[in-house]
């Protein structure tokens, strides 16, 4: 799979988890996240729909520390299955 | 905050998101299971956010106060945050007399506990397509480990 295959929109939903495994991609995914934002760094800022309502809500970053009033935002990014461990 | 990403093991039962009604969906699922109270926000079919935040699939981010990050960890574990939350909280609010806080930063190997009986029964609730790939997959970790 190359690099451009990989930033796809079908390659980042996967249908097949040993084929995304054998690209290396899970590989690939552990680099994304040590290129992501340091600790001290400015926080990428996103609105999403929130489940239920569909209302758009900050995801993160200084819009959803703002909304969030306690100085603080908790952000738990996680898949179907791992939902269970959710801090 | 929750933000729902993508469905790491895709089988007969739970598919891979190829709409996104489909994701909505599949969000709801994990709602429900979960018995997530936070409110859940789910990210486009693109995984636009997922990949500002680094593509690993059950991370914490702590962002604090201006927005900037004050904490990742590329899994999550509860007590790991909860520790963290109190250890920061208190630094910043905290200091001895004539001192102020200064940040620093650090990084640092954890341990996390597999539970794979539990582990199991999530991928076969997927369907069989997702217990089968699971296991293709570690062989290909194992071969990797071996080189």
């Amino acid at each position: 799979m190359g690099e451009a295959d990989r930033d796809s929109t079908a390659a980042y939903n996967y249908p097949r988890f040993d084929e995304y495994v054998a690209a290396g991609s899970d590989l690939a995914d552990e680099d994304a996240f040590w290129a992501s934002p340091r600790v001290g760094q400015r926080a990428p800022d996103f609105t999403l729909p929130r489940l239920g309502d569909g209302a758009g809500c900050p995801a993160a970053g200084p819009m959803a520390v703002q909304a969030a009033g306690d100085g603080v935002r908790l952000v738990h990014l996680t898949v179907l299955l791992s939902g269970g461990s959710s801090a | 905050m929750f933000i729902y990403t993508r469905e790491a093991h895709p089988g007969e039962n739970v598919p891979h998101h190829d709409s996104f009604e489909r994701k909505l969906a599949c969000a709801k699922l994990l709602a429900e299971e979960a018995g997530i109270g936070r409110d859940i926000l789910v990210d486009d079919l693109d995984g636009t956010v997922h990949r500002a935040y680094g593509l690993m699939p059950n991370m914490t981010w702590v962002i604090g106060r201006g927005g900037r990050v004050a904490y990742k960890a590329n899994w999550t574990s509860a007590a790991n945050v909860e520790a963290f939350l109190g250890r920061f909280l208190a630094g910043r609010a905290e200091h001895p007399p004539g001192t102020s806080p200064v940040m620093y930063e650090t990084q640092q190997a954890e341990f996390r506990y597999t539970d794979r009986q539990r582990f199991m029964q999530h991928l076969a609730r997927n369907g069989p397509r997702a217990v089968a790939e699971f296991e293709k997959a570690q062989h290909l970790w194992a071969g990797r480990a071996a080189t």
